[in-house]
């Protein structure tokens, strides 16, 4: 067969060449025909086999969602329950509590106490956002603290202002602030079932915070504190200054605060000899004792569950390559208005290491029950797109931050002539208004943003209407006007202004690629001042380089996502608008950050308006008074908006959360930032799956 | 032969030695350190750090040390088998890598074993029916395998594994499957998964093969001693099997060396895309945190298997074409 193949191939006499063009095309033409006819069939083929039916279902969120002027949700979104401290199972009337049948079982085989042993004395009411759940399920996840959210002594309100009662049942500040008492409710039990006390408190604060191995330099404001046991239930935080915010702080933060004594105690260097801590650790791979600990403390080695207890709804149960598997605490001390014990939901499992497209993928097509961190406002039409299957829905909270985009140009920045075009005000204000905000909401955040100044969130007490509007209108005449009238103007006729002394006016603004959707943001902006002839080009640069560059003051220009503009963050770290950090995310004015930092010893001194923003600061600090904290924390913000020391373009916007149809007790709107910690102000506790069909 | 392989192992030593130290340097050149990177990391994560976290990471993995005594560490850690601790992910680096290297592993031998598979015989088939409507069908193909960048592809078949067969998106199992223990079902799925990466990382090198042996074959064909042998009455089949195509492999006999390293990590690309737990992800990730000692202990990896693999290429080279000898 080959023979007869070869033999007429050779039958032209002469080079391949002589073969008459036909002859050679003649196979590519057969080729290309069935090529195509192949595909054609494949495809035709592929429809008739699986063509997705498009499902109805009953939506829950409203597409056109009302809000505030000012960009904030309505506090009617929640339920009124929401904004008062919990009540407890006594003062509902409930006395007999109920369990998930995956405990009863443990229960009946013995190896759990019952329900009433597991509870605390008087069990917090939850009040779920839809109405009662029902037991069961297995959610899938991409950040385990969606689901998981943290514990803390009080919690974060809805609207992200107060901080009601949690774990604590009440958090007392002396009169003078230095003392604040915290009384525990009663019979608060670990993961293990161990009682959750005061010692676990001051054993986090002596043994952990205050050890110099595991916290080198103890951050405020616990380093000038001191933690006193009154009884089981009651401690106190002593410091030396007054702390008027230490509510804020505690709900915030101090799910960190807290360690299990019981546990930690064999593995800590205080307790176990350093010899011995030391061959467990090497045994392990950690170098040192310290990386040992804080993976017991973390509750995971590798792919072992270490058990170290929690007091959070779901405790880790296995870790595999891709996935960590978490299962409901039997001892959580939370139940529903029928008294039965929450978490509604059996377990979840995390998927770890996903790429952010096969993240967004799998988020829009319903294989994730809920996600939001990491999915972005551009892919919005392409959840929505993919609700058709029925297995999703997106729900629109707003973004926390009061700017998606801050932009900063730096005060102290080393070149002279750019420190004093920086310094005049004019310049920050024309280059504000010839911001087209509205122009960006379109665009980037289909009209679902809020055009504002940067200043603090809206639902703030210290929001005023004029905060965010100053220079936030979009006025190109008149930013010309000023540039000329400071003297930059365009002496070569290019397009572009130039330094004073005639030199060309380029400005470098460096930025990181992180959260919000900051490159199309600064392509519209950059294009704005383009037209008011100010050329900013723009290079992106890694983290390592954001956190040299920033902290050794030598950028022009950076930006951020403005977050700490809540009453929760603001009050004790205003960091956009007081000269108090030098860090990775604020290169507004490191050089003053230092001399405030220092005394005045290092760094140099402020211009006066800044000097005057920073006496403020020291007095809203530790002000008791809560109308002269109020008026401080206006006077801060209207220094801010009257000499823009950052310059906000879009806030408050949308941001999208994935929800599966068969998740409930899911707050259709919301806010999401770590100011609020995400979802632990909408008690996801209290979600629960409903069942297959 | 003994005396040319022990040469070849002495000559590895200075070379392992030099690559060593350029790559240990070569990561710490960027500025920046890992530290940063974990900032980021754990920023993007929600938690705040402080300058105190800082300082208390770079202490405890004692980047503040002068650069030769890091390197001299990490250089007597891999003697003893210990390859680092990865800063970024705070566990060892053979932990992570032990981890992943069993599906590394399966799916590059499964791509390659799928690229000799269609890859051969279809380059074999269009070499001696040249022109004809088959050899332009495999060309167009494999021109377009070559074409299309592999991430790309694995979009797509993503896309059509997803809308007509309903299989997850990424990774190689479906969720219900995933913290499970290993089954009968779960092989299965595995198998359900595993074609997607198979047919991506193949396609470019299927591509390249067709190509490369029909190439090599029709330049065989055309020599005086294949003409010879048919006009002595050699059948043609066992004639191409015998002489032409044993003469057209040598390329691939020489860079089978190659393959050694490329089975350790994998793709890197279609890793992060297919979301396959292979090592070639966590290289990459490596790099771009700067986690020196994980990114430093894959590359020396892959720098020893590809001397490695260069040695066993040559043994096997001298092994099956007989005008070579060692010398």
């Amino acid at each position: 067969m080959f023979r007869k193949r070869e033999k007429k191939k050779r039958k032209p006499v002469g080079p391949r060449g002589s073969q008459s063009l036909w002859e050679r095309m003649r196979g590519a033409v057969q080729a290309i025909i069935l090529l195509i006819a192949a595909i054609w069939f494949l495809g035709w083929l592929l429809d008739r086999v699986a063509e997705p039916p498009r499902v109805e279902f009953e939506r829950r969120s409203d597409p056109m969602p009302a809000t505030e002027p000012d960009g904030s949700i309505p506090p009617d979104s929640w339920p009124a329950e929401w904004f008062k401290p919990p009540r407890t199972a006594s003062e509902m009337g409930i006395t007999a509590f109920q369990e998930a049948p995956m405990l009863k079982e443990l229960v009946e085989r013995g190896e759990l106490p019952p329900v009433e042993e597991r509870l605390p004395v008087d069990p917090i009411v939850i009040h779920p956002y839809e109405g009662v759940g029902r037991y069961g399920g297995t959610a899938t996840v991409v950040d385990h603290w969606i689901l998981n959210p943290p514990e803390s002594l009080l919690r974060i309100g809805p609207e992200s202002r107060r901080a009601i009662p949690n774990l604590a049942e009440s958090v007392e500040v002396s009169e003078d602030g230095r003392v604040a008492t915290i009384k525990l409710r009663e019979g608060l039990k670990w993961s293990d079932g161990h009682p959750y006390t005061s010692a676990d408190f001051k054993f986090y604060f002596d043994h952990v915070f205050r050890n110099e191995e595991l916290t080198p330099i103890q951050p405020a404001p616990l380093n000038e504190a001191e933690c006193i046991v009154i009884d089981e239930t009651t401690f106190q935080y002593r410091f030396e200054t007054p702390q008027p915010f230490i509510r804020e702080h505690l709900a915030h933060v101090s799910e960190r605060y807290v360690a299990p004594r019981h546990f930690l105690k064999h593995h800590h260097v205080d307790f176990v000899e350093r010899q011995e801590l030391r061959a467990r650790a090497r045994q392990l791979g950690y170098q040192d004792w310290i990386g040992y600990f804080w993976s017991v403390y973390g509750g995971r080695h590798s792919r072992e569950v270490l058990g170290t207890p929690v007091i959070t709804p779901f405790r880790l149960k296995s870790i595999t390559m891709q996935v960590d598997v978490f299962e409901r605490n039997p001892y959580y001390p939370k139940v529903d208005p029928e008294g039965r014990q929450l978490p509604y939901i059996d377990r979840f499992e995390m998927h770890k290491d996903l790429d952010e497209e096969v993240l967004t993928a799998r988020a829009g097509t319903g294989e994730i029950t809920v996600e939001g961190m990491r999915l972005r406002t551009s892919d919005i039409p392409l959840f929505k797109l993919g609700e058709t299957a029925g297995k999703h829905e997106t729900f629109i909270w707003n973004r926390l931050h009061a700017s998606d985009v801050i932009l900063q140009f730096n005060l102290t920045t080393p070149d002279p002539v750019l420190r004093e075009i920086f310094r005049d005000v004019r310049f920050r204000r024309a280059l504000s208004i010839a911001i087209d905000r509205d122009e960006i909401n379109e665009v980037i955040y289909f009209g679902r943003a809020t055009p504002r100044q940067a200043t603090v969130s809206s639902s703030s007490i210290f929001f005023d209407e004029e905060f965010a509007s100053a220079y936030a209108y979009y006025d190109p005449e008149e930013a010309n006007r000023l540039l000329d009238e400071m003297g930059l103007v365009d002496q070569t006729g290019d397009g572009r202004r130039n330094r004073p002394n005639g030199r060309p006016l380029n400005i470098t603004l460096e930025w990181l690629a992180l959260e919000t959707p900051k490159m199309e943001t600064m392509e519209l902006v950059t294009a704005h001042w383009r037209d008011i002839g100010i050329h900013v080009s723009l290079r992106e640069i890694s983290a390592s380089l954001q956190h040299s560059r920033s902290v050794g003051n030598m950028m022009e220009a950076t930006l951020w996502h403005a977050d700490r503009t809540t009453d929760i963050l603001f009050t004790t770290e205003p960091i956009w608008f007081v000269p108090i950090l030098r860090d990775w995310q604020v290169s507004i004015w490191p050089l003053w950050v230092e001399w405030y930092r220092s005394d005045g010893e290092s760094g140099e001194e402020p211009i006066p308006e800044a000097r005057q923003v920073l006496d403020w600061y020291r007095e809203f600090r530790m002000s008791m008074d809560p109308e002269r904290r109020l008026e401080l924390g206006r006077k801060i913000l209207g220094a801010q908006a009257e000499n823009l020391w950052v310059i906000g373009t879009v806030g408050l916007a949308p941001q999208p959360l994935v929800v599966s149809t068969r998740l409930r007790n899911v707050p259709t709107r919301g806010y999401w930032g770590w100011d609020n910690r995400w979802t632990t102000p909408y008690y996801a506790e209290s979600w629960y799956l409903e069942a297959e069909e | 032969m003994v005396h040319f392989i022990l040469r070849r192992l002495m000559v590895m030593i200075p070379t392992l030695v030099a690559i060593s130290m350029l790559v240990f340097f070569l990561i710490q050149l960027p500025p920046g350190d890992a530290i940063t990177s974990r900032l980021a990391e754990l920023h993007a994560e929600g938690a705040e750090v402080s300058e105190a976290q800082i300082a208390a990471l770079r202490a405890r993995f004692h980047l503040d040390d002068p650069m030769p005594v890091q390197y001299f560490r990490w250089v007597t850690g891999f003697l003893r088998g210990d390859f680092g601790y990865s800063i970024v992910q705070e566990q060892p680096v053979n932990v992570l890598v032990y981890d992943r290297l069993g599906y590394t592993v399966l799916i590059a031998i499964s791509c390659v074993l799928f690229t000799w598979v269609i890859g051969f015989p279809i380059g074999f088939y269009s070499a001696i029916r040249q022109y004809s409507a088959s050899d332009y069908t495999f060309t167009i193909i494999a021109f377009l395998g070559m074409a299309t960048p592999n991430f790309l592809l694995a979009l797509g078949l993503m896309y059509l594994g997803h809308r007509y067969f309903g299989t997850t998106i990424g990774g190689l199992f479906s969720p219900e499957y995933m913290g499970e223990p290993f089954s009968f079902g779960k092989f299965v799925d595995l198998l359900k998964h595993l074609w997607i990466p198979m047919v991506v990382v193949g396609m470019a090198g299927t591509a390249g093969l067709v190509r490369v042996m029909r190439a090599n074959l029709l330049d065989e064909l055309q020599k005086p001693y294949v003409v010879t042998a048919r006009a002595k009455g050699v059948g043609s089949l066992r004639l191409i099997f015998k002489y032409p195509v044993r003469i057209a492999i040598n390329p691939f006999i020489s860079t089978i060396g190659w393959m050694l390293p490329m089975i350790f990590s994998g793709d890197a690309i279609v890793g992060v895309v297919l979301n396959l737990p292979t090592i070639g992800p966590l290289l990459l990730s490596s790099l771009m945190t700067q986690d020196m000692f994980l990114a430093g202990s894959l590359i020396m990896i892959m720098s020893t298997l590809t001397v490695l693999g260069t040695l066993i290429s040559d043994l096997a080279l001298a092994a099956l074409d007989p005008r070579i000898r060692y010398d």
